[in-house]
């Protein structure tokens, strides 16, 4: 049975964006109008209130916002966005 | 290298793929060489098997085919958010062009606010997903960085500007100096131009925004010679939003054909109203993903006018613009619509629509007459007048009167027997009144008479039509055949032939009146057109696998094969 998990990317255009992550892979995007929520909620809150639900074999899965996997996840691709521009350098 | 058309087949071919509030364009060289550009979204991976389906492609040594050039127009989640799902699918990118990073700065979420810039999670993914590929370049490009593609075919990068500092704009509208600094995203996006016989400008999301005078730039580079931005196809920049595509900028480009990609949400309100103006104003057919679907433009072709890949015709900008509103209020696909009256557009509709819309039309009864005649099947006009329920109802409600007015039903016989017999039993109780009642009944009020007591009721005679079921024919009196079908009963020959006569009906009329006029040729025709009208798929569905015709054919085949056993078998004397 596969992992599914949930990272919080980023709020634009008054959209936020997540990621639904099935084990290590990404399964897809998920966008929520940040305006369909509660109002007075903190931004850094923003994404614990996002709880995506879907169909997995049958059964309705809840999901949490995983602030550890969204942590890792920045960290991640803060790392990759300097190997580009490393990379642009390398193959210019 | 799988079988079928070649690659190189000498044809200039351009796909705009359906991919939602997102963009992807994807283009064949008459050599064979590949060129996608931005992609998002899974969409991506089924758009390209299509297209490639049946095509001879040459693949590598893991079996992926190669797209040779990826070219960015900027580092955007809906531009390049999905490049696993293409290498896990088959495909591998093997050179990518991108916009100069000199041009944008980057920012954290989560922990700097975004101003338009490029998210470090955007650009982190992309470069994740992009190491997957089997990447030979990846250059970063600015005006004047032309790429050359095959011996034929080179790709022209009119932006961004190729300086790192921020340039001075003066904006055509007003005569004002602005600049357009090396900060946001969109705005420092790469500008493609492809030449065929035809030539076509990718534009990514580059605009006019929050002190970014992208487009303006791109106005003022044109007017001094710097670039071309004249082009018979236009892909509209940041899927139609109202700060690009300026009257302005449409003066230098003059498209034929302006492609948008966006869906019909209301969370951007893509297309904006003020480009579809723009474009209607300078008479530019306009093709829109969310209506006609994935595009194939030709730019070798005699016309740059694709073909939908929906039933959606029209390609005026205001049509577009009305469907949009529509639409978007009913929760209907744009391909369904047929035709529209003023009174259909919401209220929040901008007035130039419906003054300039070719397929707005004046009464309801327009469109109902528009979808009789482009349909062949009752289900076809049931799916076009679906998505406007008062013109499908009033269909429904002309097609009952007629069936009431003309078409003697079980119901009627019943009527006429209730009618007979009640007129019949106030004459029998007339006759057992005393005398002296009758008597008076007869005379003049002003004699002593009193009322009548047959005086509001008909004489049996004059009761007309059929008391008899059985004067009724069966096609009437029985359920459609679509019905019988659903209940897993054996359609009888005159049904199948009301059914017929049904679709026949809507073939060969072009109105509404010519429909009634051809269901009263046919016993049966009115009920099952309106069952058909009301249910989806009434005609085809649960039909068995072997028609009554084909079942006919063989037992007669079998008939005959047995006839001519028992004659050889008498002409052996056996």
């Amino acid at each position: 049975m596969s992992e599914y998990r949930v990272s919080f990317n980023d709020i634009e255009d008054d959209m936020a964006h997540l990621t639904l992550h099935e084990d290590d892979e990404i399964r897809e995007f998920l966008h929520y109008p940040i305006n369909d929520l509660p109002m007075g909620l903190e931004r850094a809150d923003l994404g614990n209130q996002f709880r995506p639900t879907f169909d997995d074999d049958g059964s309705i899965v809840e999901l949490q916002y995983d602030e550890e996997l969204t942590e890792q996840k920045r960290e991640e691709y803060k790392r990759a966005a300097d190997r580009h521009r490393n990379r642009l350098d390398d193959t210019e | 290298m799988t079988a079928g058309e070649p690659l190189d087949n000498g044809v200039f071919e351009t796909y705009t793929l359906k991919v939602g509030q997102a963009d992807a364009r994807f283009t064949i060289t008459e050599n064979g060489q590949t060129i996608l550009f931005d992609a998002d979204e899974d969409e991506v991976v089924d758009s390209l098997n299509t297209i490639l389906e049946g095509r001879e492609i040459e693949r590598n040594a893991d079996g992926a085919i190669s797209i040779d050039t990826f070219a960015v127009t900027h580092l955007d989640q809906d531009h390049v958010g999905r490049l696993g799902p293409l290498r896990q699918n088959g495909y591998t990118i093997q050179n990518v062009i991108e916009p100069d990073n000199d041009r944008f700065d980057t920012y954290v979420p989560g922990e700097e606010e975004s101003k338009e810039r490029v998210s470090e999670f955007v650009m982190g993914m992309y470069d994740s997903e992009l190491a997957a590929h089997d990447i030979d370049t990846v250059t970063q490009v600015s005006k004047g960085d032309n790429k050359s593609i095959d011996s034929d075919t080179e790709l022209r990068v009119l932006a961004p500007p190729d300086t790192d500092e921020s340039v001075d704009v003066t904006r055509v509208s007003t005569g004002s100096d602005v600049n357009l600094p090396p900060i946001q995203a969109n705005e420092n996006g790469a500008v493609y131009k492809l030449d065929g016989e035809h030539s076509a400008l990718f534009m990514g999301d580059m605009q006019d925004k929050s002190d970014h005078y992208g487009e303006s730039w791109l106005i003022q580079q044109h007017d001094k010679d710097e670039i071309d931005l004249s082009a018979d196809v236009l892909f509209v920049a940041h899927h139609g939003s109202n700060n690009a595509t300026s009257e302005a900028f449409l003066d230098r480009v003059e498209p034929e054909l302006a492609i948008i990609s966006s869906d019909f949400g209301e969370q951007h309100g893509h297309p904006h109203d003020e480009v579809l103006k723009n474009l209607s104003d300078h008479d530019v057919a306009v093709s829109w993903t969310a209506g006609h679907g994935t595009l194939r433009t030709d730019l070798d072709g005699e016309t740059t006018r694709p073909e939908p890949t929906t039933d959606l015709g029209t390609t005026d900008a205001a049509d577009l613009a009305a469907l949009k509103y529509y639409c978007r209020d009913h929760d209907v696909s744009p391909d369904r619509i047929a035709a529209l009256t003023p009174d259909h557009l919401p209220e929040e509709t901008p007035e130039w629509v419906a003054d300039a819309a070719p397929m707005l039309v004046e009464t309801p009864e327009e469109i109902v007459d528009t979808a009789i005649t482009n349909a062949e099947t009752v289900e076809e006009v049931r799916n076009t007048l679906d998505a406007t329920p008062d013109t499908h109802d009033q269909l429904r409600e002309a097609v009952q009167d007629d069936r009431d007015e003309h078409v003697t039903t079980k119901a009627d016989v019943k009527r006429n027997r209730e009618a007979y017999f009640s007129a019949k039993r106030a004459e029998d109780a007339y006759g057992r009144l005393p005398l002296h009642t009758r008597f008076r009944a007869n005379l003049p009020k002003r004699y002593g008479g009193i009322d009548h007591p047959l005086e509001d009721v008909p004489d049996p005679e004059e009761i007309d039509g059929p008391r008899d079921v059985s004067e009724v024919p069966k096609a009437v009196r029985k359920p459609s055949a679509a019905e019988q079908r659903e209940r897993g009963e054996v359609v009888v020959w005159d049904l199948a032939t009301a059914e017929e006569a049904a679709d026949q009906a809507v073939d060969t009329a072009e109105t509404s009146e010519g429909v009634c006029r051809s269901l009263r040729e046919t016993p049966g025709a009115h009920k099952d057109f309106l069952h058909a009208i009301e249910t989806p798929n009434a005609h085809e569905a649960n039909k068995p696998d072997t028609d009554l015709d084909d079942l006919l054919e063989r037992t007669n085949d079998r008939e005959r094969t047995s006839e001519q056993t028992t004659d050889r078998d008498a002409s052996l004397s056996l």
